[in-house]
């Protein structure tokens, strides 16, 4: 029998003892409670409305990050992607998707203890989703549409459609696990832990974000402790991480796509289009561009979003490009567009021009200014542009959701507004979770080579030592609520 | 998660050719079956095959199949190919499907499914009849195992001349049981109770006669549901909400304990009293409970730990005011009156070896946040059972300890979970609750840790 003070001290205690001298002194596996942390951000967010566009796309991921702290939806996606209930706790729909009923999720209250109500609900759901009809019955919301909405609880879940008072003075309120408590549009925003939020406390009592912030004093801040968490770029993440700053990566959440203008008469023969596209090296714009933090884009979605990208193939191929760009005639000198204020842009635009040109195709890059026509001001509004400078242009993708069928959808509503689509390309699926009608659909699409996919860029974040629990969803979603802070006082 | 970079390349050369006469409606296949990387060749057959019957042929190989559901969606994508393969030639074919992994599947599970569709490719063979005996090009056929976010993917492109068709048969995520790690020699045993995407605070048997139906109750945040074994699973019965005016805070604790006065579920300021019937019920009111952390506790104290109210730790009176998340009595008293030696896990990441008094006389830096005791009839000291250090972030392990000179000495191996451990509960003799949220599938899945004693 043995007792708890024996003299043995067997060899598999030394080796246990010397195991936890290679662990950090504090790792308990359950959350803590307690302490502040502070974000800082490239970003610069004007407005947390999502009804307001913020001026980039990475303008528009932050705003997203942020308004998901203090608003909620009636549906989340769990990290795989499948619908949860979130405000709403039950729906049902008819045979058609065309009427959707979802029972809400009773004793919540806004957080400026405004009843939450099935008024409110359709109020902000009908703002942002002109083309549905939302009602009310009795605990329930409805959502009409005369065409089917098969994947409406992917699109539920996505941040635009957060529940939100909007208040006159332009401040929105939510239901979220963070109140706003300081808002300063494009510099800063302090937000403190919902104490009575639905699903639970935060860890941690409040939230820090510094917007603005240069790469370099984001560096700073997280090297000297005064940043929990900073946005990295994505060529930087590996230089970053050989500094010994804690680098999260997340799966592709962005695609970075070329583009071609309906207005081109430049780009209106395909074989141009498909030349380009045979000449372009997407493992070296990875390289150099991405520092290798990243993957050549073979098809719209990235792979562990369709599970299909390895069907297609975009290897390039020199010869044939040669040989289409000299079956054009007359050969026109194109124009590459790229947003001026981004340098990845650039890095891109520059290094297709190489391999274009060693493929005999005459193009230039040139940069485009954020207010130009086709620029990323008239992008971010969704205003068309009239005359557009230039024959394909760059273009940034996020993910918008998961569901392949939602992003491809998004993404394709985007590019419309700037290639010339055969509108049954844009035609919703009948069943967007099919697999075989999603691989139909993209298929076609990028044999018409008016969009060339490039590369899938990660969200890249670096995170201080004291962040724990850092679970982002693969797809780039924070989950703040759920962070704690080593070291933090109970 | 990075599929695409995890390439688990195994290659099966499937190789068959169908000879077809227009007359006689028969078509003869030939297959050779290897694996490329190994062999180059190996048997080929020769046999008649009928007329593909798309309805009749896989509803019956379906129901023999339905078991499995990844070995299932192969069948249904060789009935697809066989169809279309069926539908197209009008004479001699000859298919080489090329079989690549490009999931997170590991290699066995992958070539067993793939034995699936290579069995279900030859039902169809025997399900057909040829119309041709025409010449015609070779076909190529790759299949490959994806997944996506929700789901496993099989595809298959075939290739025929110039066209080419693609065939997906999806099966979710969550359907496909993951295959085991190897189970550890001696002591710990892990018996799988059942998983579920909503989380999973306890379960308890409920008690019943030998001759009566197994009875499981789950406790979850917001409802108890009550489960009757069935079939070899555990089919739901009944359940009932879990009624609390305040939210729950966000790492919510829960526990199922048996009180003179019945089933009861205790929760951080709410104590429900269960009824089992039919329908089962739950009864909460405002309450602090005491929590009974290990069957043998009460051997050891008269008191139980209390739950903080807003937060995810405990406090007890034999440990001043410090909190702690959980709490494990190592053996009972050595006589009348003294105290027993307690293990507790602290906020800090420290586990604190307590004995009676609430100033620590050992650190134990490096476990999880749970620990929980083998309690035993027969054997002290009751091994201690703890987690390894970490966040909820990465896989997780159970291992059994007895504390020597104040010091943990390992007597078990490591049981590995895919995901971390989020409740341990001591439960009957040589018994303790765990329950794992699988990192791989978001599901939470219960299990019973059983110690055999190898002595």
């Amino acid at each position: 029998m043995r007792r708890i003070s024996s003299a043995r001290f067997t060899t598999n205690s030394l080796l246990f003892a010397l195991l936890f001298v290679a662990l950090p002194a504090s790792a308990a596996r359950r959350p803590r409670y307690g302490g502040t942390i502070t974000i800082d951000l490239q970003a610069r967010v004007t407005s947390l409305d999502p009804a307001q566009k913020q001026g980039s796309v990475a303008d528009q991921i932050a705003q997203d990050r942020l308004l998901e702290l203090v608003a909620d939806r009636l549906v989340t996606l769990d990290r795989f992607g499948r619908p949860r209930p979130a405000l709403a706790v039950s729906w049902q729909h008819d045979g058609k998707f065309t009427r959707w009923t979802f029972r809400l999720r009773p004793n919540i209250k806004f957080q400026d203890a405004s009843p939450f109500t099935p008024d409110s609900v359709a109020t902000s759901l009908q703002a942002m989703n002109p083309g549905w009809r939302v009602g009310v019955a009795s605990d329930s919301v409805v959502v009409e549409s005369d065409s089917p909405l098969p994947d409406l609880l992917c699109v539920l879940a996505e941040t635009r459609n957060s529940i939100l008072l909007r208040k006159p003075t332009d401040v929105i309120v939510g239901t979220g696990p963070f109140r706003l408590t300081t808002w300063e549009p494009g510099r800063h925003a302090v937000f403190a832990a919902n104490d009575d939020y639905w699903d639970g406390r935060p860890f941690v009592d409040g939230i820090d974000v510094r917007m603005g912030r240069t790469i370099r004093e984001r560096m700073i801040d997280l090297d000297l402790g005064k940043a929990d968490i900073a946005d990295v770029a994505p060529d930087r993440a590996r230089i970053d991480a050989s500094r010994g700053v804690k680098i999260s990566t997340s799966d592709p959440t962005e695609l970075l796509a070329l583009v071609f203008a309906r207005s081109s008469a430049r780009a209106k023969e395909i074989r141009v289009r498909q030349a380009l596209s045979l000449a372009i090296d997407r493992a070296s714009l990875v390289d150099f561009a991405l520092q290798r933090e990243g993957a050549p884009a073979e098809a719209l979605l990235p792979q562990w979003s369709s599970g299909y990208e390895f069907l297609f193939s975009t290897a390039p191929d020199v010869a044939t490009a040669r040989q289409l760009a000299s079956q054009i005639s007359p050969a026109h000198v194109l124009r590459l567009g790229y947003d001026a204020d981004d340098p990845m842009e650039r890095m891109i635009a520059e290094r297709i021009t190489v391999n274009a040109q060693a493929a005999g195709i005459s193009i230039y890059a040139r940069a485009i200014s954020a207010d130009s026509p086709g620029g990323t001001a008239n992008r971010a509004t969704n205003r068309a542009a009239s005359v557009p400078e230039y024959d394909a242009r760059i273009v940034r993708l996020p993910m918008s959701s998961p569901a392949p069928g939602v992003a491809l959808g998004d993404f394709l509503q985007t590019v419309a507004q700037l290639a010339d689509f055969d509108p049954s390309l844009t035609a919703p699926l009948n069943d967007p979770a099919n697999s075989e009608q999603l691989y139909s659909r993209e298929r076609a699409v990028v044999d018409t080579y008016e969009i060339i996919p490039l590369v899938h860029v990660p969200e890249v974040v670096g995170l201080s030592a004291r962040v724990r629990d850092w679970i982002p969803a693969p797809w780039g979603k924070w989950h703040l609520a759920d962070i704690w802070l080593d070291g933090a006082s109970q | 998660m990075r599929p695409f970079r995890r390439f688990f390349a195994l290659h099966l050369l499937l190789a068959f050719s169908f000879a077809a006469s227009a007359v006689s409606a028969l078509l003869t296949a030939k297959l050779s079956y290897a694996q490329a990387s190994t062999q180059s060749s190996s048997q080929s057959s020769t046999q008649p095959l009928a007329q593909p019957s798309p309805q009749a042929t896989p509803k019956l190989v379906a129901e023999s199949q339905r078991d499995d559901p990844l070995d299932a969606a192969a069948r249904e994508l060789a009935r697809k190919v066989a169809a279309s393969v069926g539908a197209a030639i009008q004479g001699k074919l000859t298919i080489a499907p090329n079989f690549v992994n490009l999931s997170s599947l590991s290699s066995f599970e992958f070539q067993r499914a793939c034995g699936a569709f290579h069995d279900e490719i030859e039902q169809q063979n025997k399900a057909l009849h040829a119309a041709s005996s025409q010449e015609i090009e070779p076909a190529s056929i790759n299949v490959s195992l994806a997944e996506n976010l929700r789901d496993f993917l099989w595809i298959a492109q075939v290739t025929q001349g110039q066209s080419q068709q693609t065939f997906f048969v999806s099966v979710a995520r969550e359907l496909v049981a993951q295959e085991n790690q190897p189970s550890p020699s001696v002591t710990l045993q892990r018996q799988f109770l059942l998983s579920q995407s909503e989380p999973i605070l306890d379960a308890d048997f409920l008690s019943a006669s030998p001759n009566s139906t197994p009875s499981l109750l789950i406790l979850q945040p917001n409802r108890i549901a009550l489960f009757a074994q069935r079939n070899n699973a555990w089919q739901l019965l009944s359940e009932a909400p879990i009624a609390h005016t305040a939210p729950w805070p966000r790492d919510v604790r829960g526990r199922l304990q048996e009180g003179a006065d019945g089933e009861k579920a205790v929760f951080p300021g709410v104590i429900c009293n269960i009824t089992a019937g039919s329908p089962l019920s739950a009864s909460c009111k405002p309450g602090n409970a005491g929590w009974l952390f290990s069957a043998g506790f009460l051997r050891a104290f008269t008191l139980l730990p209390t739950a903080a109210a807003n937060g995810n730790t405990y406090t007890f009176p034999a440990l001043g005011s410090q909190e702690f998340y959980s709490l494990a009595a190592i053996a009972p008293p050595v006589s009348s009156g003294a105290s027993a030696p307690l293990i507790a896990a602290m906020p800090d990441g420290r586990a604190l070896l307590f004995e009676g008094s609430s100033t620590a006389v050992a650190s134990f830096p490096g476990w999880g946040s749970d620990v929980a005791a083998l309690y035993s009839a027969t054997r002290t000291p009751w091994p201690l059972l703890a987690t390894r250090a970490s966040d909820w972030t990465a896989p997780d392990s159970i291992q059994a300890f007895d504390i020597i000179d104040r010091q943990p000495v390992a007597i078990s191996g490591e049981i590995n979970f895919d995901g971390p451990i989020t409740a341990l509960w001591s439960e009957d003799e040589n018994t303790v609750l765990a329950v794992s949220r699988n990192l791989k599938t978001g599901m939470y899945e219960a299990y019973f840790i059983r110690a055999v004693y190898n002595q």
